[in-house]
């Protein structure tokens, strides 16, 4: 027993013979914000999806609260963790709010169910993530950084105990970026939900994370407190670039610069 | 079945709709039955004001017109269900429910069965009905298996044109070599309710209707399968067996309705799409709505079918069409109007 939320052990995945997750083992502690970070196909979002049975890990790979992810049923696992994926298909005219909805689906029994509860869930949901002005709307025509929104609201209409997002601020404005990340730590900390997040921005990494893995070429490259696992270094290593860290001067916390090429 | 207020009003209109047809359906023809001798028929016991003029109209109403109007309702029940769950599946709304290649399979064993001149008859269906059936269900089944197992709706797609494309080619061929079929099997792809049987009757509703009960049991998986398979899965679907279970369904629902009636295009394409448009997409109330719709659709069509040049019949399948293809036109129109 480990008492983490995720654990991992010597997990590998390839697609066609292609090593694509090699190796890794990693625990992820219950109640952190841990960021998944790496340069363009490093592995993150196929990690994610092996941690999500979205793939198919081998057994004694891949251990959710400690029980092999192979031993859960879809709808025990989707009751434990929830998913942010990038998008999802938009064409058949579901409105907002039915689309919040549908995260109260792993909670649904066949006949059973507190329909009034429910509804408190999903209304609640579509307030944190300010989608609740739009829920009529057809999730076909609304903004690409509103549907982001919108499909948080549902992860958290799910009320998972992991709430596995990627790249949850790829299509957000600064403003609903830093709130959506700040919701979503705040959730972490009043409810003590585990939240995995692919990020792209250091930054955000660096405020916001209380652990951090960066992942280069299907491997982990770090994994630790964020400031000890970005380090101009392994920026230059990693990415190639030339990088500074500085003292944000509104938060005390480090921030990384960057020279332009 | 689930529905919002203003749905369950749409779905009670078209119950009175739907029985208005069988009544009008009942009542128009080649024979010229009296209104009221119709009524006296459909409701004997209602009949105090004396007998029916004629007892050939017992005949004309009871084996002959009833029959078919309930086996154009069913049939177009059903097309309209599984062309609804086909959509969702594939998340297409254009796609329909002959997609996996049912209508060419059953259309092949048809005019294979033919070519032998197949007459054997099972539970009081000819061997061209059993062809049909099996033919069009086989047929999905193969295009299943050879898409890898429904693991995406892509390949399936895929595996359906190819194997529709090479049965179609196999059936030209038979008709090729058995030139004195070829009417009958033309005929028969155009779909006809002509040959309408209480036995078609009893054997296709229980097929269609549980099936369609069993879809309507599931169908909130299917709206939440509409917005993908990983991001349904992570919603607690079990996506790969779910897709299994709606494909085997309206497959069987679609290889009933085939049987009994030959290939008849356009209701299961757009009936649902319709629908979805004006009640929207959610499948708890589409697919009950759809299905009366379907029937609604069907029956006139038949109707229209027997009636237009009657005493001639032109074949059901021609009528759907030449009122469904305009309308998706004007669908198709409609959407690129929408994309700017
Ligand atoms: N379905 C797939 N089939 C084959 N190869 C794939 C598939 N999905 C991803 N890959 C490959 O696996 C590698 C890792 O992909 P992954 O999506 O995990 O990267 P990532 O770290 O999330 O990248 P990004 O930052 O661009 O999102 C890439 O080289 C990608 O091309
Ligand atoms: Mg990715």
């Amino acid at each position: 027993m480990t008492g983490s939320a995720v654990t991992l052990k010597d997990l590998s995945w390839s697609y066609n013979g292609r090593s694509v997750v090699n190796t890794i083992d990693l625990k992820i502690e219950k109640g952190s914000f841990t960021g998944i970070v790496g340069p363009n196909g490093a592995g993150k979002t196929t990690l994610l999806k092996l941690i999500l049975k979205l793939l198919s890990p081998e057994k004694d790979r891949v251990f959710i609260f400690d029980r092999d992810i192979n031993n859960y049923s879809r709808k025990d696992l989707a009751k434990k963790i929830s998913y942010v994926p990038q998008t999802i298909n938009v064409d058949f005219g579901f409105s907002v709010q039915q689309i919040v909805s549908m995260g109260r689906n792993p909670h649904l029994g066949l006949f059973s169910g507190d329909p009034a509860r429910d509804t408190e869930i999903v209304n609640k949901a579509m307030r944190e993530t300010e989608v609740e002005a739009l829920k009529k709307k057809d999730i076909g025509s609304i903004s690409g950084g509103e549907l982001q929104r919108v499909i948080i609201a549902r992860a958290l209409a799910q009320e998972p105990d992991i709430l596995a997002l990627d790249e949850p601020t790829s299509h957000l404005d600064l403003n609903h970026q830093i709130r959506i990340l700040s919701l979503v730590r705040s959730l972490s900390k009043k409810k003590g939900i585990t939240v995995i997040a692919v990020l792209h921005d250091f930054n955000h990494a660096l405020e916001y994370c209380t652990s951090l893995v960066l992942m280069n070429k299907g491997t982990i490259e770090a994994f630790g407190n964020p400031e000890a696992v970005i380090t101009p270094e392994r920026m230059k290593k990693i990415y190639g670039l030339t990088t500074s860290i500085e003292k944000n001067p509104f938060t005390g916390k480090p921030y990384i610069i960057n020279e332009y090429v | 079945m689930f529905f919002r207020k203003h749905q369950k009003i749409v779905f009670i209109l078209l119950l009175i709709v739907l029985a208005a047809a069988v009544f009008t359906a009942a009542t128009v023809g080649s024979a010229k039955v009296p209104f009221s001798d119709v009524m006296k028929i459909l409701f004997p016991f209602l009949s105090k004001g004396g007998a029916v003029s004629h007892n050939v109209f017992k005949v004309i109403i009871l084996k002959i017109r009833l029959p078919r109007i309930f086996l154009a309702v069913i049939t177009g029940m059903g097309l309209a269900v599984s062309g609804a769950v086909f959509q969702g599946i594939f998340r297409n709304p254009m796609a329909n429910p002959y997609i996996l290649g049912i209508s060419s399979g059953a259309a092949f064993a048809v005019a294979m069965g033919m070519a032998l001149g197949l007459q054997a008859t099972v539970l009081g269906m000819g061997a061209i009905s059993i062809s049909a059936f099996l033919g069009g269900f086989l047929t999905s089944l193969v295009v299943y298996f050879i898409s890898g197992g429904g693991k995406s709706v892509f390949s399936l797609l895929l595996s359906g044109i190819a194997i529709g494309f090479f049965l179609s080619a196999l059936m030209s061929l038979v008709m090729y070599l058995n030139r004195n079929q070829i009417e009958n099997i033309v005929y028969w792809t155009m779909g006809s309710f002509n040959a309408s049987t209480w036995t078609k009757v009893a054997v296709s509703a229980p097929v269609i209707i549980i099936g369609a009960v069993l879809l309507m049991f599931f169908s909130k998986d299917l709206n939440i399968m509409v917005t993908g398979d990983d991001s349904a899965k992570s919603l607690g679907i079990e996506v790969q067996s779910r897709r299994l279970f709606f494909l085997l369904v309206s497959t069987f629902i679609t290889a009933g309705a085939v049987s009994v009636s030959g290939v008849i295009g356009f209701v299961g394409l757009v009936v649902p799409h319709v629908l979805r448009i004006l009640t929207g997409p959610d499948h708890r109330s589409l697919i009950p709505l759809s299905m009366v719709s379907g029937g609604i659709f069907l029956l006139l069509s038949d109707t229209l079918a027997r009636t237009l040049l009657s005493p001639t019949e032109i074949p059901v399948g021609i009528i759907t069409s030449i009122f469904g293809a305009p309308f998706f036109i004007y669908l198709l129109f409609r959407k690129r109007n929408l994309i700017p």
